[in-house]
């Protein structure tokens, strides 16, 4: 969005291309950010409102990639705008629809901690504000009964014949700012493998954290809907492993983990956290001031050593770590677990990759055409890369990549222009 | 089905109720158990210090004899089915050990060797399915807690065996008798091990922790498929006793005993006498076996 | 409680020896404490695994050799199957039991003696006969 703001500001017509069917990304299932703690909609919704405004920008949501061709100055991008059996142009974002859809189904938005309806706005600030069907959960699509949300949409905007499309966009140069996705719990045997209601990933927490969130923004256990008074939080869950899974660090685990455990301590008072960390990465503006206020101010227990295994015990959770400080074993019975799990590349990054002939490394990141001197641009011309996309990575230096690769775009048209005008000139 | 038995140093002694049961019962699911002949002691632990050349020999012999002898090897217990499975593993991919190795007990290497232990046989060459054609005895549900241990699950990288965090192909087993399996967190810690002549109270603290845990999600008895497992489980249940007043105790079978009941074996076959903890009265109770009549 | 470290204590031929026996790389610990946190016996040990690696990469030798560590651990490999970078600590473990065994006065760790017929009758052989290739030199 960054980019695109600062490229329609320049004058220059920006597509913005987004595989969900609204903008704002991850951002947008956060609470709080750190090291303020302001809410996370509050600063986001004024970007995302702009650039949905924005005369030069141009949203193609709820599209993916289909094909690539051309080059720099002249690609041809062809875009599969998925079928959202909803006519947006008639769509007056009313909800309704969502309302008395009777099929509520798992959220991906929600992380695993909430419901989501089959029909859905994918948050109550969504740019744009309309609504798509999930064709594998609605019940007319999937079995011809219902059409509930036809029956009381007061635009006639419910089109269930709709398919998917293909369009056209011709562009000079293109910006790749996929995001990222987290390592699957699924995938982790020793943590319970997914299987433990009460463990959960981060972002899902965030999900309860949030006021817009399944529980209104209530710390409760997925289980039992119970406050739980002991959390254990654990850093650095399938990152930092070379030997069992990922080997890099995630950069953003111990910053987001401390604001986890001070939010929660705001709303819980008698609540108790837990952090197993190995080390403390606080690097930013502010960042290491936060992680101290929340020893010192909210009491947060840091113990400094990894956990080996944990496990359902009754309607607790034993965990089995360490604290090498004092060098013993430690147990704790937690009511529920967060796992800061590895950052990881968007689902289907390398795919994509492929069709823009660009190379991502072993874990999946796009990789920049040098380390130190050129962070946002590809091997290939006309291509860049912003964000979470070229490795793991907070707000504040990926707002700051998303200008840096908009600049390097500016430069690049500018380059263009100077030449065009001598040649026509000469 | 063929295959060459390795029954190791307990098996015919001490461990007789896990043996016995376990070759009846692949009698009836077509399962032709050869004993290896000339076997020797497998030395009942894998050296780790790398440099341990001696200790690899008397599993290198086994494998080298079982290679002369047939195409694939077969054995019970957990401890020598570790030792086989790593030595053979460090034999396919160290050719400068295998030669030096082969080269001392002048015996010939074979590759492509199979080696598996019983369970896998079962959920792999046999089925499950198989398996449960052959159940005549109602278990009634009896909910059993598998106890997997260390040796049949670790390394993973050279066992694979199962999944080591979370292996199913025991409670696949006991399903397919009849049984309900229990699932404890404790299924994949260790036993103690060696150390019940080591550090015998250690010992002591890691067996009461597993039968607790079993305990605690509602097993009634347990199955094992190691001697020394069972010695730690079984028969220390009397220190356990001493130690903690309030435990209540819980049988603890091998796996083949509990097979050997659902085919409906005699009961001197099953050999439970041998069991510390006696199962009859928990069976009686559960309407397994009837008490006066039943043989 | 000060110790000096130098050159010459760490990496020092204790810590040589351990990772020549054991094939494993010392310097590769990062002290997480996972192997301790998951290990089955360590409630019964003086220094936690973890502890151990790092006695012996600094060149504690008289502390960490006179600790109950590695007679106590009992070769399950849950340390081994779950550190992060990798290292077999049931191996390190074995090397400085191996380290003591071999040295030129030959002690054994548990006395064959003290084994009465009735623990003799009642212990599986495998119980003797890998107690003993960990415990008599």
């Amino acid at each position: 969005m960054t980019a695109a703001i600062d490229l329609g500001n320049a004058g220059y017509e920006t597509v913005l291309v987004d595989r969900l069917p609204s903008i704002g990304g991850r951002m947008l299932q956060l609470s709080e950010t750190f090291p303020t703690l302001d809410c996370a909609q509050c600063t986001l919704t004024p970007k995302t409102v702009e650039t949905g405004q924005h005369p030069n920008v141009r949203l193609r949501t709820y599209c993916e990639v289909d094909k690539v061709e051309g080059a720099v100055g002249h690609f041809k991008v062809t875009l599969r705008q998925k079928a959202a059996y909803v006519d947006w142009d008639k769509c007056t974002g009313c909800g309704l629809c969502q309302e008395k859809c009777p099929k509520k189904i798992p959220s991906e938005f929600e992380r695993g901690v909430g419901l989501g309806k089959a029909i859905y706005t994918l948050s109550p600030q969504a740019v744009p504000n309309k609504p798509v069907i999930d064709p594998d959960a609605c019940r007319y699509l999937t079995e011809g009964k219902c059409r509930v949300c036809e029956k009381v949409c007061p635009a006639e905007a419910i089109d269930y014949e709709q398919k998917d499309s293909f369009l056209v966009e011709d562009v000079g140069a293109i910006i790749v700012a996929t995001g990222f996705d987290l390592f699957p719990l699924s995938e982790i045997g020793e943590y319970g493998g997914g299987r433990i209601p009460d463990v959960i990933e981060g972002l899902a927490f965030e999900r309860l954290l949030s006021a817009s969130g399944p529980t209104g923004g209530e710390v409760r256990r997925p289980s039992d809907g119970q406050i739980p008074k002991d959390i254990v939080f654990i850093q650095c869950t399938a990152s930092r492993d070379p030997d069992r899974y990922m080997p890099y660090c995630s950069r953003v685990c111990c910053m987001y983990t401390a604001k986890h455990a001070r939010l929660y301590k705001h709303k819980v008072h008698d609540g108790r956290s837990y952090i197993f960390y190995m080390d403390i990465r606080s690097m930013g503006k502010g960042y290491e001031e936060f992680v101290q206020q929340g020893m010192e101010e909210d009491g947060i227990c840091y113990l400094r050593g990894r956990v080996s295994r944990l496990f359902q015990d009754g309607d607790k959770i034993r965990v089995w770590g360490v604290d090498t400080l004092t060098g013993r074993k430690i147990e704790i019975a937690a009511d529920m677990v967060v796992l800061a799990t590895a950052i990881t590349p968007s689902k289907g990054v390398k795919a994509l990759a492929e069709k823009l002939h660009v190379v991502t490394d072993e874990h999946g990141f796009l990789t920049e055409a040098h380390w130190k001197t050129h962070p946002v641009e590809s091997g290939t011309e006309g291509i860049y890369f912003a964000g979470c996309s070229q490795g793991p990575k907070d707000i504040a230096d990926t707002v700051a990549h998303g200008s840096a690769a908009a600049s390097k775009v500016q430069a690049l048209f500018a380059n263009y222009r100077n030449r065009a005008s001598l040649s026509s000139e000469g | 089905m063929d295959y060459l038995y390795f029954p190791g140093c307990t098996l015919y002694t001490k461990a007789k109720n896990l043996d016995t049961a376990a070759r009846e019962c692949a009698k009836l699911v077509g399962l032709e158990l050869r004993e290896l002949p000339n076997w020797t002691c497998c030395g009942a632990t894998f050296p780790l210090a790398t440099d341990n050349l001696m200790a690899l020999l008397p599993p290198s012999r086994i494998l080298a004899n079982a290679m002369k002898e047939g195409e694939n090897l077969t054995t019970l217990c957990s401890v020598c089915f570790n030792v086989l499975r790593r030595t053979l593993h460090l034999l396919e991919t160290d050719a400068e050990k295998r030669e030096k190795i082969f080269d001392f007990i002048e015996m010939e290497y074979s590759d492509g060797f199979h080696l598996r232990h019983y369970l896998e046989i079962l959920r792999d060459e046999i089925g499950f399915d198989t398996v449960g054609e052959h159940v005549k005895r109602d278990l009634k549900g009896l909910k059993v807690a598998p106890f997997y241990g260390c040796m049949l699950l670790r390394p993973f990288e050279e066992m694979r065996f199962d999944d080591k965090e979370n292996p199913r192909i025991f409670e696949d087993f006991l399903r397919s008798i009849g049984s309900e399996p229990v699932d404890f967190p404790y299924k994949i810690e260790c036993c103690g091990s060696f150390q019940s002549v080591g550090a015998p109270d250690v010992a002591t603290e890691c067996g009461y922790s597993i039968l607790t845990s079993a305990m605690r999600n509602g097993a009634e008895a347990v199955v094992t498929t190691c001697p020394l497992c069972q010695f730690n489980l079984d028969t220390k249940q009397k220190e356990m006793k001493e130690k903690y007043l309030d435990f209540s105790g819980i049988p603890v079978l091998y796996f083949s005993q509990l097979m050997g009941l659902s085919f409906d074996l005699p009961r001197e076959t099953l050999d439970f006498a041998r069991n510390d903890v006696d199962p009859l009265p928990l069976l009686e109770k559960k309407g397994v076996i009837d008490g006066g009549t039943d043989r | 409680m000060k110790f000096e470290i130098s050159g010459k204590t760490v990496h020092n031929e204790l810590a040589q020896t351990v990772e020549a026996i054991s094939g494993q790389n010392l310097f590769a610990c990062y002290q997480c404490g996972n192997c301790t946190a998951g290990c089955p016996v360590s409630f019964a040990m003086d220094l936690g695994p973890h502890q151990v690696i790092r006695h012996v990469l600094l060149g504690l030798d008289s502390e960490v050799l006179s600790s109950n560590t590695f007679w106590i651990c009992a070769s399950c490999l849950q340390c081994t199957s779950r550190c992060p970078k990798g290292l077999d600590i049931a191996r390190i473990m074995d090397a400085l039991r191996t380290i003591v065994l071999r040295k030129k006065e030959r002690l054994d760790h548990i006395g064959t003696a003290d084994l009465t017929d009735e623990i003799i009758d009642r212990t599986p052989q495998i119980a003797f006969i890998s107690g003993f290739r960990k415990f008599l030199s």
